[in-house]
C-alpha cells in the first residue's frame, strides 16, 4: 500500500506499522519542533470532528503525507486522554465519514483488502459490476444500526448466507465498522503526564472546548407519561388491561417497563394491574419492583423498542408521531413538540 | 394436584432418569446455566452448572426434575447472578408452538375446568359455571395430529429458509419436538456471537415483518422494471403459483375471475421466474394488494420471537421430560422427520393400567389408540394415559 493509502485509511494496521517503522514516535517527542505540523493537524483533526461532524481528509491536496499519518495516532491519543464516552463516539464517527467518503468511490481490489482488514467477509458478486457479496453475520453485525427500510435484513437478497450489496452500501457498512473500531482504539488508559507539557496545555483547552460544545448537544429529557401523550402501543395495552382482557408476558414487560420510566410510582402501576382478570397482588409487586429496579439486580429495565415491539407483535401500527420516533419513551416529548409546532403555524395564519 | 398423583410422577420421572442409558448434553455443557422444576408450582431452582454429563445425570435420577432447562448460552461464571455472569455467547433457537397457529381443532380439545368445582368442559370457557355459577376457570391446551401436523409444516419451512438462504449447513440443524405443542429447532455454533439486535432482524426475515415489497420489485411495478430475485419474492411467486393453479383463487377476487382464467397459463409461466407483470394487470389494486398480503402471511414462518432474540434463554433439554404431558424431548432425525409421529414417539412412560378420577377430556389418541372424551368418572388406563391426564391437571390418581 501507498503512503497515499494511509492518509485516507489511517487506522488501518499497515498505516501503524508504517507510522512505527518509519518514525519511533514517542509521546514525549511530541514537544519538539520536527512535530509542531502533526500536533496541529492532531487538533484540527478533533476539532473538526466537533465542529463539522466529520474529519476533513483531502488526500489529493496533500503535502505532507507523513504528518498527515501520523496525526492520526497523536488524535487518538488526545482523545483517549480527554476519556469521554461521547467525544469518543463523536470522533469514531467524524473519522469514520471521512472514510466513508473516499471508499464509496474506492477501487475493487481496496475495497475488499479493506473489508478483510476490518474483518468484514465480502467477495464481488459474480456477474454483477460494482456489486459485493457480504457474509450474513457481518451484515448483521453493523446494519442493525440502520433504520431505513432498505437495511431490514427481510428486504435484502439474501442467498447461501450471502447479502448482496452495492459499493456505496458496502461502503456505508464500512463506515460503521470502522467507527467501532477507533471507537474500541481510543480507550487507552492515557494520562495528561504522559504528554509534553506544550501539549497538555493544549489537550486542556481542547477538553474546555469539548465541555462547551457538549453542553449544547442537550439530552433530551423524558416527559411524564399522563393520558395526553401515551403512544398507541401503550394506549392499547391500558385498555385491555382496563377491559379486563388479557396481557401477553410481552405487553407486560413494556407496559411495565414504560411506566416505570415515564414517572409513575410503583404504587400507581399496581393500581394498573388490580384490575387483570388474574391479579395477584403480591407476585404483581414482586414483577414491578423487580422491574423498576428496586429489587434484584437493580437495574432498571428499559421498555423495548419500537422495532423489537414490531418484532414481538405488540405494536399496533404507528401514528404520525411514531414516524418520528424509534424509542415509545421518546413518544410525549414528540408529541409536545408536534402540538407547539401546529400552534405556532396556526398563529402565523394571517 | 394432589399428594398422591405428585408421588406418582415424581416416582416415574426418577425411573425415567434412571433408565435413561446416555444424556443428551449441549457443546461447552460446563459454561451454560441449568435450571429446574424440582415440584409443581414451585419457582425454578436456577443458576446451577454442571462438569459432566455424568454429574448431570446423577442430579436427574436423585431429584427427579419435572422440567430441566439448560440455557442457550454460555458464560464464564454460569452460577453467578445474571449481570456477574459474564456472556460469551448463545446458540440460534427456534421455538414453533402450536400455540402460534391459527388452528381450527382448538375448539374440538381445548377445556377449561372450573377453579370451584372442579369441572368442565370442552371448547371455550362458559361466562360463568354450568355446574355451580361461579366464574374463574383454568384454561387447559390439548394436542392432536392436526396441531401438531401444522406445527411440522412450519419446521419444514424454517429449515428450507435456514440452508438455501442462510447457508446453515444441514448437519448444523437439529430438530427436536419439545415434548408437548410443538418442535424446538437448533442451530449448532454458527453465529454464536450476534447480538439481540441481529437476531430480530433473524427473526424477522423468516416471519416477514417489515417487508417492503416496492424494495422487492412487487408493488407498482411498471411494465419492464427490473425486480429482485430474493429469497421471498421467489417464495411469495410460488405461493401465488400454487393459489392460482391448485386452489384457484379466494372468493374475494371472484370479479377478477374470468380475466384470471383467461390468462392464467401466460400469469403462471410467467410466475415461474418471478414475474408478476400480467397477474398485477389482470387484477385491481386492492385485489392484487390482497393477494399479496395472503401470500405473505403463508410463507411468514409461524416462529415465537421472544424465544430467538433472547440471548439469556433457559431451553428445555434435549430427551428429559415435559411435566405438561410426561412426553419427552425428542431429538429427529432429518430422514425421520416426515414420519415422525409426537403422539407416538415421543410416548416414553409406557406401562400397565391404573385407574384415575378424570375431571373433564377431550376425545384424544395416544400411541395408535383412541380415549376419551371422559367427564367427571372414574377409568382405567394405560400408565402412559394416566401421566398425560396428570400433567394436564385433569385427572388425580385413584383409591
Amino acid at each position: 500500500m501507498s503512503v497515499l493509502r494511509y492518509a485516507k485509511y489511517p487506522f488501518l494496521r499497515e498505516a501503524a506499522s508504517f507510522v512505527s517503522e518509519q518514525l519511533d514516535l514517542q509521546l514525549k517527542e511530541l514537544g519538539s519542533e520536527e512535530f509542531r505540523p502533526v500536533v496541529r493537524r492532531a487538533k484540527q483533526r478533533i476539532m473538526q470532528a466537533l465542529r463539522q461532524r466529520k474529519v476533513a481528509v483531502d488526500s489529493g491536496n496533500l503535502v505532507d503525507y507523513v504528518s498527515e499519518v501520523l496525526s492520526f495516532p497523536t488524535a487518538v491519543a488526545i482523545v483517549s486522554a480527554i476519556n469521554d464516552p461521547l467525544l469518543r463516539s463523536v470522533y469514531s464517527l467524524s473519522e469514520a465519514k471521512a472514510a466513508y467518503e473516499n471508499l464509496k468511490d474506492e477501487d475493487q481490489k481496496t475495497i475488499l483488502a479493506i473489508s478483510r482488514e476490518i474483518g468484514i467477509r465480502a467477495k464481488p458478486t459474480t456477474a454483477l459490476a460494482h456489486s459485493f457479496d457480504l457474509n450474513v453475520e457481518d451484515y448483521l453485525r453493523y446494519a442493525t444500526g440502520f433504520h431505513e427500510k432498505k437495511w431490514k435484513l427481510v428486504n435484502r437478497k439474501l442467498n447461501r448466507g450471502m447479502v448482496q450489496l452495492t459499493q456505496q452500501e458496502l461502503a456505508r457498512l464500512l463506515q460503521e465498522a470502522i467507527q467501532r473500531h477507533i471507537y474500541q482504539k481510543t480507550a487507552i488508559p492515557l494520562s495528561l503526564e504522559a504528554f509534553p507539557e506544550t501539549v497538555s496545555s493544549e489537550i486542556e483547552e481542547l477538553r474546555k472546548n469539548w465541555e462547551k460544545i457538549k453542553g449544547t448537544m442537550g439530552i433530551k429529557e423524558i416527559v411524564k407519561d399522563d393520558e395526553t401523550n401515551r403512544p398507541p402501543c401503550i394506549r392499547r395495552m391500558l385498555e385491555n388491561l382496563s377491559k379486563g382482557e388479557h396481557l401477553s408476558h410481552s405487553e407486560r414487560f413494556a407496559l411495565t417497563t414504560y411506566l416505570a420510566n415515564a414517572g409513575h410510582s410503583i404504587e400507581e402501576i399496581l393500581g394498573l394491574y388490580s384490575s387483570s382478570p388474574d391479579f395477584n397482588a403480591a407476585k404483581t409487586e414482586y414483577q414491578v419492583r423487580h422491574l423498576a429496579g428496586e429489587m434484584g439486580s437493580r437495574t432498571r429495565y428499559k421498555p423495548p423498542r419500537c422495532s423489537t415491539m414490531k418484532t414481538q407483535g405488540i405494536c399496533p401500527g404507528g401514528d404520525s408521531i411514531c414516524q418520528k420516533i424509534r424509542h415509545p419513551l421518546q413518544y410525549p416529548a414528540a408529541k409536545i413538540g408536534e402540538e407547539r409546532r401546529r400552534k405556532e403555524v396556526e398563529w402565523q395564519k394571517p | 394436584m394432589n399428594g398422591r398423583s405428585l408421588d406418582f410422577l415424581k416416582k416415574l420421572f426418577s425411573i425415567y432418569y434412571s433408565s435413561l442409558e446416555e444424556l443428551w448434553v449441549p457443546g461447552e455443557m460446563e459454561k451454560r446455566e441449568f435450571g429446574f422444576f424440582l415440584g409443581k408450582e414451585m419457582a425454578m431452582v436456577r443458576h446451577r452448572s454442571f462438569e459432566s454429563a455424568e454429574a448431570l445425570h446423577k442430579f436427574l435420577v436423585q431429584e427427579a426434575p419435572f422440567d430441566v432447562y439448560y440455557s442457550v448460552a454460555t458464560y464464564d461464571n454460569p452460577e453467578e447472578v445474571m449481570s456477574q455472569k459474564g456472556w460469551r455467547g448463545a446458540d440460534i433457537v427456534f421455538d414453533i408452538d402450536a400455540d402460534h397457529l391459527e388452528h381450527k381443532c382448538r375448539d374440538e380439545h381445548d377445556l377449561w375446568i372450573c377453579r370451584t368445582c372442579g369441572r368442565g368442559g370442552v371448547g371455550a370457557k362458559p361466562s360463568s359455571c354450568p355446574y355451580c355459577g361461579k366464574k374463574e376457570f383454568d384454561e387447559i391446551n390439548w394436542i392432536c395430529d392436526q396441531c401438531l401436523g401444522m406445527a411440522k409444516m412450519e419446521v419444514y419451512k424454517l429449515v428450507e429458509v435456514l440452508t438455501e438462504d442462510f447457508g446453515f449447513g444441514e448437519e448444523n440443524i437439529e430438530v427436536f419436538f419439545s415434548g408437548h405443542r410443538g418442535y424446538h429447532v437448533h442451530v449448532k455454533g454458527s453465529m454464536t456471537s450476534i447480538d439481540q439486535a441481529a437476531r430480530k432482524e433473524l427473526v424477522d426475515y423468516l416471519t416477514g415483518t417489515g417487508i417492503d415489497l416496492e424494495l422487492h420489485g412487487l408493488s407498482g411495478i411498471q411494465k419492464g422494471s427490473k425486480r429482485l430475485v430474493t429469497g421471498w419474492g421467489t417464495r411469495i411467486a410460488r405461493s401465488i403459483y400454487e393459489m392460482i393453479d391448485e386452489k384457484g383463487l379466494d372468493g374475494k377476487l371472484s370479479e377478477d375471475k374470468n380475466v384470471l382464467a383467461k390468462r392464467k397459463r401466460r400469469i403462471l409461466e410467467e410466475l415461474m421466474s418471478n414475474n408478476f407483470e400480467t397477474l398485477q394487470m389482470s387484477l385491481n389494486k386492492r385485489n392484487f394488494e390482497a393477494l399479496l398480503a395472503l401470500a405473505i402471511e403463508k410463507v411468514s414462518i409461524k416462529i415465537d420471537p421472544v424465544v430467538t432474540t433472547d440471548i439469556h434463554r433457559l431451553f428445555r433439554l434435549p430427551e428429559t421430560l415435559n411435566s405438561k404431558t410426561g412426553f419427552s424431548k425428542r431429538r429427529i432425525p432429518p430422514e425421520q422427520l416426515a414420519s415422525f409421529n409426537p403422539l407416538r414417539d415421543a410416548v416414553v412412560l409406557s406401562g400397565d393400567p391404573i385407574k384415575v378420577s378424570i375431571k373433564c377430556a377431550p376425545r384424544f389418541s395416544l400411541s395408535g389408540r383412541s380415549y376419551g372424551p371422559y367427564s367427571d368418572e372414574v377409568a382405567t388406563v394405560p400408565q402412559e394415559v394416566a401421566v398425560l391426564l396428570l400433567c394436564k391437571g385433569v385427572a388425580e390418581c385413584s383409591g
